[in-house]
């Protein structure tokens, strides 16, 4: 199509095919969500996956970091884990009678903090602060966190018992919240067949690397967005504000990740600019954790987000 | 820790490339020891940057400082005026690299290399420099650019932004250009110019000419109103000679003011004599020029000098008559241009008593007498001629044979005068070299001359060169083809005209940089004449004639306010005219939907234009191909950044023909 001859962004994509063509083979019968997966890391956001135990979260999380070539490093959140267990620790040491510091799990490129509802409230925040400010600060020293830094955390729906549901507040600092749900049934049969997931992950490539990488989100931000999409996207804030549906409406925060969400998608598709249809693919990972529903007696959030943009008209 | 954002590592390799583009001309202007003393604060800063080398602290640097400013001080005993209010600015600046630190550093300092870049103007206006001057000018934009915008932009994108940012302000700088008020006089002309001199001098010693000609730089250029004349006549006269000692030539200070006339006997030749700067007053015009324009007069041969020194390019109009006759000398010019030095050779007399006698007195039969003499006896024309003793015309005629033009031109006039015919040697150029490219004659150093004149009673003073008569192709090719055919072991005169031009043909390495040489020097005459040349005189024409301003510099300053006003209202109109584009977008691409609609396909108020034309494509494969077209232009004119008009033109035809066939095809 012509649209992708003009367009200013060489076939930078077509990595990226090959690299959603990979994680497919990994984890079956998701490329929408794959995509979105990737799109968050390219927008430099931190992705929330919700879903039951079992689903293929981490799979998912380790998987990226394979794909992309990341430094990867697990935290296991569990109800009497600290925040030093996370950031580190300073220990005094008896040799030079100073306190040094041992940089804690949190010091890599890409984190899958798992089941991070598990934690107490105290142990999450100390997480989610360091994911907004990209360093963290220990015994009055401040650490740069590595440059790039991403977050992928899983969590378990609420319902579940012995879980410490994340504060909207808090949510608001992952630029997507996705869900993977059952897999149909020939990618269930294909994952039945087929080798162990961790095996596969082994195989893959050696990934896009860091410098890339950045190269990459870079582009990201030069995606163009016209005047008339921002009109779209300042609509949609606007509606979610005014909607009686909500309990609040969306934040400027989370017009700027709708926007740049909808940046990385576009890219993906290999396109140089925005088009309402990105908006629309990316809003309800965008706008579902960020919404609550103002009573408890309607439908679930992601019909009533549904609802919304099916109202707006794209202008 | 600093508050300021700091700038990432890249922005310092577009800075100090900024710098050294700013900064290179420098190198040539200002004493030999500043710029490199700048490279090297350059390279320190480098090593701070990269190396991790330790910052210099605050004594040090004002140390430096100090020790830049007496140095300065010294140099020019003075730290104001150009050259040394530069020398410290470019100082200091290498000063303000070592301290670079934060996001604003680079950025202040990338202001102020707008400074330094107009500082070279200072020391010479040419096309070169102005074109070095705006690859500066456009790296400096980028620079600011790449701290503005660090990221996602690769190094071709950067400088086309700033080359379409540099394109945008012409038309204010034109403007800007045309009416601000002209600062009179001498703002370029500070004090510390240099006063290199070239060309002639009062004085004619035998070897003057011959090392001018080792110059091909210009001396003047030439256009003329009409066709260009023959080569014989392209004689640019200089100075008249009279008074001779035997080894030198020298003006006749006596008759001063006195303005000679003459009677011309054919039309006039008329041209504009564009002279560059010599730090004299002689005005090169052909033989013999007419009424003097304004800041020249006579001077008394028939001679052209200007009032005031020529310390800048300047042009004049003028008039020569090729065809004329002067009426009888005074007395006092036929003692002049008789005189002979104290001692003249009994060869020279004796030969010239054989020609008198052969010609009885005829001095028209002498004078070709002494040039048969010289094209006869073995005399060869060099540009190395051997030195030449006690007596040098005498040694030139009978011993060594061997010179230049003013050789010639010397011992032809010497020859006269002994014959008792009225003589005397002028200086000049002869020929010089069309330019094509830009329809006008240049005349370089090298094309320096001297010939002879000689006082006839039937036609006043005629022009008679003695080096024709023993190197034609002198004249008739100039000094190169000279040196050309002499390199090619070819005898001039045994050749036909077309074997000439072959032996001549520049080969083609030498013929590419001929032309490139060419169109440059076209291009600087067409800078002179419409950028240097705009001063304040023609400024003031320029406005009469556009007649809505009596130019003061009130006024002025109000149309440039005014103007400048202008420019930016124009500019946001442009801007809003693309909206107002785009709104049109939306109004043909919403009639295309209604088309659609009509046929069954109503668009949905939230379907984006690619759902749309997928739905469309599905239910109306007929109409595919149709709804792709559409589907991207409209993108590409509402989503992306396009303004392209060929777009909109293609867009508002396929919408406008767009005829849905309601019958859905299969």
């Amino acid at each position: 199509m012509s649209l992708h001859k003009e367009s200013g962004i060489p076939p930078e994509h077509a990595k990226f095919e090959d690299i959603l063509h990979e994680l497919d083979g990994v984890i079956l019968g998701k490329p929408h969500q794959m995509r979105l997966a990737l799109a968050c890391l390219l927008a430099k956001g931190h992705l929330l996956i919700e879903d039951l135990p079992g689903m293929g979260k981490t799979t998912l999380a380790h998987s990226l970091a394979a794909a992309l070539g990341l430094e990867f490093n697990r935290i296991q959140f569990t109800s009497d884990l600290l925040p030093a267990d996370i950031l580190g620790v300073s220990i005094f040491q008896t040799g030079n009678q100073q306190f040094k510091f041992h940089p804690g799990p949190i010091f890599s490129q890409l984190i899958l903090a798992d089941e991070i509802n598990r934690a107490t409230p105290k142990t999450q925040s100390a997480l989610l602060e360091a994911m907004e400010e990209r360093q963290i600060s220990s015994d009055g020293e401040t650490f740069l966190l590595p440059e790039p830094f991403f977050v992928i955390a899983t969590q378990n729906p609420q319902q579940l018992i012995g879980t410490f549901p994340l504060p909207e507040s808090q949510l608001d600092r992952f630029l997507m919240r996705i869900s993977l749900g059952y897999p149909d049934r020939d990618a269930e049969r294909q994952l039945l067949r087929t080798k162990d997931r961790s095996e596969l992950i082994q195989d893959m490539g050696p990934g896009l690397g860091v410098d890339q990488l950045r190269i990459l989100q870079n582009k990201v931000r030069l995606v163009h967005c016209s005047d008339a999409l921002l009109d779209y996207v300042q609509d949609i804030l606007e509606a979610s504000r005014t909607s009686e549906k909500f309990v609040n409406g969306l934040s400027p925060r989370a017009g700027l990740a709708l926007l740049n969400s909808a940046r990385a998608w576009a890219f993906l598709e290999g396109r140089s600019m925005v088009l309402p249809e990105d908006i629309q693919t990316v809003a309800p990972a965008v706008m579902t954790h960020r919404l609550q529903n103002s009573s408890e007696a309607s439908a679930n959030i992601h019909e009533s987000v549904e609802t919304l943009l099916n109202d707006i008209p794209i202008p | 820790m600093n508050r300021y954002p700091l700038p990432d590592k890249r922005s310092f390799n577009w800075l100090t490339i900024a710098t050294l583009l700013a900064s290179a001309p420098y190198a040539f202007y200002l004493p030999p020891w500043i710029f490199p003393t700048f490279l090297g604060l350059l390279g320190w800063s480098y090593l701070i940057e990269r190396q991790g080398w330790q910052r210099p602290g605050r004594t040090l640097l004002l140390t430096l400082l100090a020790l830049f400013l007496v140095l300065v001080l010294r140099q020019h005993q003075t730290v104001l005026g150009r050259d040394a209010g530069l020398s410290l600015l470019l100082l200091m600046f290498g000063l303000k690299f070592l301290e670079l630190k934060t996001l604003r550093d680079h950025i202040l300092l990338t202001l102020l290399l707008f400074l330094l870049i107009l500082g070279n103007l200072l020391f010479s206006q040419s096309l070169g420099l102005a074109l070095h001057l705006t690859i500066a000018v456009i790296a400096c934009i980028a620079t600011l650019s790449r701290m503005a915008l660090p990221s996602g932009m690769g190094a071709i994108t950067r400088i086309r932004l700033s080359v379409g940012i540099f394109l945008k302000a012409i038309p204010l700088m034109i403007v800007l250009y045309l009416l601000f008020p002209r600062l009179q006089g001498g703002f370029w002309m500070l004090p510390g110019s240099s006063t290199g001199t070239s060309g002639f001098s009062d004085t004619v010693r035998l070897g003057t000419i011959s090392r001018m000609v080792k110059s091909d730089q210009i001396a003047f250029r030439v256009k003329f109103d009409g066709s260009v004349p023959p080569a014989q006549q392209l004689y640019w006269r200089g100075l008249v000679l009279n008074h001779t000692d035997g080894r030198q030539w020298q003006r006749n200070q006596q008759n001063v003011g006195v303005i000679d006339t003459f009677t011309p006997t054919g039309p006039p030749v008329r041209y504009e004599l564009m002279l560059e700067p010599t730090w004299q007053r002689w005005v090169f015009a052909l033989d013999l020029p007419g009424d003097a324009p304004g800041g020249v007069r006579h001077q008394p041969g028939y001679s052209l000098e200007t009032t005031a020194l020529i310390q800048e390019r300047v042009s004049f109009k003028i008039s020569s008559f090729p065809y004329y006759r002067t009426p009888a000398l005074t007395a006092i010019t036929r003692q002049n241009s008789l005189q002979l030095p104290r001692y003249i050779s009994t060869r020279i007399t004796k030969l010239v008593d054989t020609w008198r006698r052969d010609a009885q007195d005829n001095p028209q039969e002498i004078a070709d007498s002494a040039l048969r003499y010289f094209r006869q006896q073995k005399f060869y024309y060099t540009l190395e001629p051997p030195l030449l003793g006690g007596d040098p015309v005498d040694e030139f005629l009978f011993d060594t044979r061997r010179g230049f033009c003013e050789h010639f031109a010397s011992a032809f006039t010497t020859l006269m005068r002994v014959a008792g015919i009225p003589a005397r040697i002028i200086v000049g150029y002869q020929g010089g070299e069309f330019n094509e490219a830009g329809n006008y004659l240049i005349v370089r150093q090298q094309d320096a001359h001297a010939w002879s004149e000689i006082w006839l009673p039937q036609s006043g003073w005629t022009r008679i060169d003695p080096t024709s008569a023993v190197a034609p192709e002198r004249i008739e090719y100039g000094l190169d083809a000279v040196q050309q055919f002499q390199l090619q072991g070819l005898d001039y005169s045994m050749l036909t005209p077309s074997q000439r031009n072959q032996a001549l043909r520049p080969k083609w390495p030498i013929f590419i940089l001929d032309n490139i040489q060419r169109y440059w020097d076209a291009g600087n005459v067409l800078w002179y004449s419409w950028v240097l040349d705009f001063t304040a005189e023609r400024q003031r024409q320029l406005l009469d004639e556009l007649g809505f301003l009596t130019s003061s510099v009130m006024n002025q300053l109000v149309a440039v306010a005014g103007s400048t006003l202008l420019f930016f209202a124009l500019l946001t109109a442009v801007m809003s005219r693309n909206k107002q584009r785009v709104d049109n977008t939306q109004k043909l691409y919403l009639q295309y939907c209604k088309k659609l609609e009509r046929v069954g396909l109503r668009r949905r108020h939230n379907e984006g234009p690619l759902n749309y034309m997928n739905r469309v494509r599905k239910s109306r494969p007929d109409l595919a191909q149709m709804a792709a077209q559409v589907a991207d232009l409209y993108i590409e004119l509402r989503y992306a950044s396009s303004c392209n008009g060929q777009f909109v033109k293609r867009f508002k035809r396929m919408t406008r023909r767009f005829k849905p066939n309601p019958i859905v095809g299969a």
